[in-house]
């Protein structure tokens, strides 16, 4: 598409925009060639006049604007120019050289995107995908020092009105798409004179344009700055590794407590071995789990019916890791009168809703003449089981063997 | 009589357990190693216990299946003995897996697809992070229950040997430490 109207030489009225660079304008073709001549304009820039829809490729208009020059003047390098803002209703007046400039930016990439929050469209998203480096290719590497892009350099002799204005008719940038030109613009500083109208379009919200107010030079504190580099091992893989190993021991330490219950019925199996009972019924859901041992040589038997009441790491740091113990003991009796009673006594027994510890209940069966005694209790596992799954065997025996001989002395004294 | 009755009735019931005292026996065997319980799965005629083998440097965790098939009733027991299979597996388990792992995933799957883990042959099923290895047994568990000095140093022998070789089968297929 062509060009509407060529700008005079000396009008600012160009407006030149890059990814790699960001947007400068407006210029005159004269600061044009000039750039052009230095090297500071990449390729595939694009160039906006006022009148024209959109960006169009500096490469199109080239010759009209640049080779066309019949004099070309090397002119100081125009300082940067703060970036284009969304199309307005009146363009920035053609005053040539006397033309009052916009306020002039340090460098481009530090100018916010000139777009008014309630003129923002998508299409007018600022270019802004530079970082917050100073130095950019519009400001050439050792440029002169009129060149230099210096903060607080604005040769600002416009009017806040004509700031605005001529940052509100700069051109929505062509290539970037509105959300990644928000959040780039987010996290561009703001150069100390750039125009009002250069709105910020990051994310948490445009500022209505001001023009006498100063512009910010921090990044935008809805764009959060990268989070801060944790204290961490030179070396990647180091850390790489440590997280891999951070995550196998939470996972260790959840089925620590999920199947800690299964550890204390090995436990309960091995130590009541070593007393010589013999393990003859086992039943287990995982969660639920009921031995019986019996004494070969005697025939006296242990039942215990467990069940574990932690599973959760979370709720076993508060009460601790907790099973509940039903713990019997049990002897045969041959004597159908002792059986009849240990019938009767297990009837009572049945009354209570809900056994609570030291309660000793009777338990009969016929069948096989055993005639139990159990008491309920509510054992911490931390105690005989530790962190590395080291056993307290002996503490366990201890305990076990404590509770039978109570068990088995009530058993004796009441069916004796 | 109700003492003679009694008496039958242990009997059958002691015959019946036998399986549960071995089970007993194998779980005390594993503890002298340093191999602590950490699931119960059990039944009427099947057991399954898995130990962790904190311990081994190497392996994980094993697991053990004891599955009776004959022995429960007088006669059964008199003609055929108490048999049972014993499965035992062996776990490895790699801390980070990446994709070259399936590949071998399924070299190692498809190498074992018809391999039966029976008379002393190990089967591996590679699981990405985790590799098994398993072999069955056909054991007489009169052999190693109730317990004797004899029978506990038997059974100690038999699961040693049988973890031994699974570790060898597992070893190429650990990743680092």
């Amino acid at each position: 598409m062509g060009m509407p109207r060529v700008p005079a030489p000396d009008e600012d009225a160009l407006h030149i925009h890059s990814h790699t660079a960001g947007s400068v304008g407006p210029i005159s073709r004269k600061a044009l060639a000039t750039r052009l001549a230095d090297g500071l304009v990449p390729p595939g820039a694009f160039v906006w006049v006022d009148g024209m829809p959109g960006w169009e490729p500096l490469d199109d208009h080239r010759a009209a604007l640049v080779d066309a020059l019949v004099d070309t003047v090397i002119a100081p390098p125009e300082p940067a120019q703060p970036a284009p803002a969304p199309a307005a209703a009146e363009p920035a007046p053609a005053n040539g050289g006397g033309h009052a400039r916009v306020a002039e930016v340090p460098t481009l990439v530090e100018a916010a995107p000139a777009a008014a929050p309630d003129e923002r469209n998508p299409a007018n998203e600022g270019p802004e995908t530079a970082p917050t480096e100073p130095a950019t290719p519009w400001t050439g590497a050792g440029g002169d020092a009129a060149s230099a892009e210096t903060p607080g350099t604005t040769a600002d002799t416009a009017t806040p009105a004509e700031t605005a204005t001529a940052a509100a008719t700069e051109p929505a940038p062509e290539p970037a798409t509105p959300a990644a030109e928000a959040t780039a613009a987010a996290t561009e500083p703001v150069s100390e004179g750039a125009p009002d109208a250069v709105a910020d379009v990051s994310p948490a919200g445009a500022e209505a344009p001001n023009a006498a107010e100063p512009t910010r030079a921090e990044p935008q504190p809805a764009q959060s700055a990268p989070a801060e580099a944790e204290a961490e091992p030179a070396d990647p893989d180091a850390v790489f590794g440590a997280l891999v190993r951070d995550s196998w021991q939470y996972l260790e330490r959840q089925r620590r407590a999920a199947h800690l219950d299964d550890v204390f019925v090995g436990a309960v199996i091995t130590s009541t071995l070593d007393t010589g009972y013999a393990l003859i019924d086992l039943e287990s859901d995982g969660t639920h789990h009921y031995l019986r041992f019996e004494d070969l040589a005697d025939r006296s038997r242990i039942v215990c019916r467990l069940a574990h009441l932690t599973p959760s790491v979370a709720v076993a740091r508060v009460v601790g890791q907790r099973v509940s113990a039903v713990i019997g003991y049990g002897e045969r009796v041959a004597n159908i009168g002792k059986i009849w009673a240990a019938i009767s006594a297990e009837m009572k027994s049945s009354y209570l809703q809900e056994a609570e510890p030291g309660t000793i209940t009777v338990d009969g069966d016929a069948q096989s003449g055993y005639v139990y005694a159990q008491v309920d209790l509510f054992l911490d596992l931390d105690r005989y089981v530790a962190e590395d799954y080291a056993i307290d065997y002996a503490r366990l025996s201890a305990h076990v063997g404590a509770t039978t001989q109570a068990l088995r002395k009530y058993l004796r004294g009441r069916f004796a | 009589m109700i003492s003679l009755l009694q008496n039958f009735a242990h009997k059958a019931e002691i015959r019946e357990s036998k399986d549960e005292i071995l089970l007993g026996e194998i779980v005390r065997a594993m503890a002298r190693q340093g191999h602590v319980t950490i699931q119960f799965h059990a039944s009427d005629d099947l057991q399954r216990v898995r130990f962790r083998t904190a311990s081994d440097p190497l392996l994980h965790s094993v697991f053990v299946t004891l599955d009776r098939k004959t022995g429960t009733g007088a006669l059964s027991a008199a003609l055929l003995g108490s048999k049972a299979t014993l499965r035992v597996t062996a776990e490895i388990v790699n801390r980070i897996a990446d994709p070259d792992d399936l590949v071998a995933m399924y070299k190692t799957d498809l190498a074992n697809l018809f391999r039966l883990p029976v008379l002393g042959g190990i089967k591996l099923n590679h699981e990405l992070n985790s590799v098994l290895a398993t072999t069955q047994l056909v054991i007489d568990i009169d052999d190693y229950a109730p317990s004797d000095p004899g029978k506990v140093e038997a059974l100690g022998k038999l699961l040693a040997r049988t973890i031994d070789a699974l570790r060898e089968k597992l070893a190429p297929f650990k990743k680092g430490g």
